[in-house]
């Protein structure tokens, strides 16, 4: 019961944003594949950030999972 | 655009075609035009990797099927917004085979087209016989495959 | 030339669930891309008024990235990254109660030069309706060695415009302190950690997409800072990202706005906000402008001490300033440039921490630290 309660906050902006969705067809999604328009459009520069402020906050976590550790915190 | 068509589906006759070339002004070029012949329509877009893997596959089988003497074309369908982009693709690998442009979507919307690139083998007749959607390098075979039997019933 | 949107999408989108999905019937990469990037940055010296003793000199480090991006048969795309650090300068051992104004901070002595090697391998097998990938990696320096491994998994959904992914990932660190017999330092310590993620994407319509992420990072063993004096942390930590992207192209103007939050709380007490914008400006066909800003604030550990107390031994505290109260601002411009199959990018970035900017409870620490990087990258497609 927990676990399914802690997806609510994934579920509940989907669902938010659905509401205001078009269905976009296959053949109108040039825009959405234009590099600049991915969720990561630079993965190297990703990386490096989220090294980065590994090293220096307290926060880590994003839109996957952990990679290994460092000797930085 | 909200409405979703019925997607063509094989064994159905394939739906009209009408439209500009994409490269040259002129035009209309009709899908009718070319009954008689086995065609390859293919909807493709500069964005997209997989369609672009097929062009010069596609431009080869095409080639070696016509010196072979087989009736067969195909006919590709740029949906870019910007046609100007898949121009600019075409520049840099020209294909033989006649392009035309539908930057408002509406030969896909007829064929319901769900995924890109799709392609559709359609027979003499005018008759779907093939859907075939995404590409990979293998694939080229097994439409050239394919073509090669729908030529061989026919003869 | 090849088009541009070919070369980024060989070279980042397909690497990622959820991506390549949103625009495209998911597909391998078509072609190989190799990337080298070098990232410097220093960060600023230890103000003189916090400096009790030591070098107020703190890190520089220098990076460099490697990665490789290739089809494997039809069906799998492999990415090889790799990263060499070096770093050298000091940093802070620990506070001593205010004797003289504000002097509080005791830096490590002699100038640290440290190296680190890392090592990623990802092969992810592309599906009709989605894609899955196993991931290995290792980071090394002369104290330090870990190993990880992962997987992960996206599905479409809604011909195709929804993607729900999810991964796990552990690894383990072994912890080997140099100089322990000297300053009694641990010499054989280890921690392993456990993560997992789920995460929703969706096209909102022809020009945005969402996607909304839950991450738990779960730490046993030793997660104490060896090099620190009268450092004492607990043995164990977990850790809760929520993370929500917001990708919208602005078609009149040619460019692409980046919006990101993410809330994070874990159980050393540490809460924190991460806002980014980033402005993709496209300009003509071969160059690209990006201002990008950062927001983030933090509350203290519950055991975070600004001094140490070194009564306190054996009980969770510390005066790391990573565990302090605190925001930081930061903003940087990228300019990119893409001539035929290469493309070349440079950034700068300046971060800049105070104990005002943030909107968490909790002290400070006058140790924060600010710094300036700079990054020079290449891209090449074959």
């Amino acid at each position: 019961m927990k676990k399914s309660l802690a997806l609510l906050p994934l579920i509940i902006p989907a669902g938010l944003v659905c509401s205001s969705c078009q269905p976009v067809q296959a053949w109108e999604r040039g825009t959405l594949a234009k590099p600049e328009m991915a969720i990561d459009a630079d993965p190297m520069e990703t990386t490096l950030n989220t090294h980065i402020f590994f090293s220096k906050e307290a926060s880590n976590g994003g839109h996957n999972a952990a990679g290994g550790g460092c000797g930085c915190n | 655009m909200c409405f979703m068509v019925q997607a063509a589906e094989k064994g159905e006759i394939a739906p009209a075609v009408a439209l500009p070339l994409l490269q040259d002004s002129g035009g209309p070029v009709l899908l009718a035009e070319y009954e008689g012949q086995i065609i390859y329509l293919d909807f493709w877009a500069s964005w997209c990797p997989p369609c672009l893997v097929s062009m010069p596959i596609m431009n080869e089988i095409r080639n070696r099927l016509q010196d072979e003497g087989i009736a067969f074309e195909v006919l590709a369908v740029n949906v870019d917004s910007h046609p100007e982009d898949g121009i600019d693709f075409l520049l840099d690998s020209p294909v033989d085979f006649v392009v035309l442009s539908d930057p408002e979507g509406t030969s896909p919307a007829a064929y319901g087209v769900r995924g890109m690139p799709t392609s559709y083998l359609i027979d003499p007749e005018g008759k779907i016989v093939m859907v075939h959607e995404g590409f990979k390098r293998s694939d080229g075979e097994k439409i050239e495959q394919k073509i090669l039997e729908m030529a061989g019933n026919s003869q | 030339m090849k088009s541009r949107s070919l070369i980024a999408l060989t070279t980042s989108a397909l690497a990622l669930p959820g991506i390549t999905s949103t625009a495209n019937a998911d597909s391998p990469p078509t072609e190989s891309s190799f990337g080298y990037r070098v990232s410097t940055y220093e960060e600023d010296n230890l103000p003189e008024e916090f400096l009790f003793l030591g070098d107020p000199e703190r890190y520089d480090i220098t990076i460099h990235q490697f990665q490789l991006v290739t089809p494997v048969g039809e069906n799998y795309g492999l990415t090889l990254s790799s990263s060499y650090e070096s770093m050298s300068g000091a940093s802070p051992w620990y506070a001593l109660p205010v004797f003289e104004g504000e002097k509080s901070i005791v830096m490590s002595g002699a100038t640290i030069h440290e190296q680190r090697r890392d090592y990623n391998l990802s092969l992810r097998r592309y599906q009709d309706n989605g894609n899955y990938a196993f991931s290995i990696g290792t980071s090394r320096e002369n104290d330090y060695y870990s190993w990880s491994g992962g997987f992960d998994i996206a599905r479409n959904f809604n011909n195709d415009l929804a993607t729900i992914a999810g991964g796990v990932s552990v690894s383990n660190d072994d912890i080997n302190p140099t100089d322990a017999a000297l300053f009694n330092r641990v010499t054989d310590e280890s921690k392993r950690t456990s993560s997992a993620f789920v995460s929703v994407s969706q096209i909102i319509d022809q020009n945005s997409l969402f996607q909304s992420s839950l991450n738990m990072t779960r730490h046993k063993g030793f997660l104490t800072d060896p090099y620190k004096l009268g450092d004492t942390r607990p043995d164990s930590r977990t850790q809760w990202a929520w993370s929500n992207a917001y990708r919208r192209f602005v078609n009149s103007l040619d460019a692409a706005l980046h919006l990101d939050v993410r809330f994070y709380n874990d159980d050393f007490g540490v809460n924190s906000l991460t806002l980014n914008a980033a402005w993709y400006q496209n300009l003509g066909d071969n160059w690209q402008i990006t201002p990008s800003i950062r927001y983030y604030s933090q509350s203290a550990a519950d055991f975070f001490t600004p001094v140490n107390d070194f009564s306190l031994y054996g009980v969770p505290n510390s005066s790391d300033y990573r565990l302090a109260s605190y925001g930081a601002v930061s903003g940087g411009l990228q300019v990119q440039t893409f001539i035929d199959d290469m493309s070349l990018v440079f950034k700068i970035e300046r971060y800049v921490t105070d104990a005002d900017y943030s909107i968490h409870n909790g002290q400070s620490s006058p140790a924060l630290v600010n710094f300036t990087r700079m990054s020079l990258g290449v891209s090449y497609t074959f």
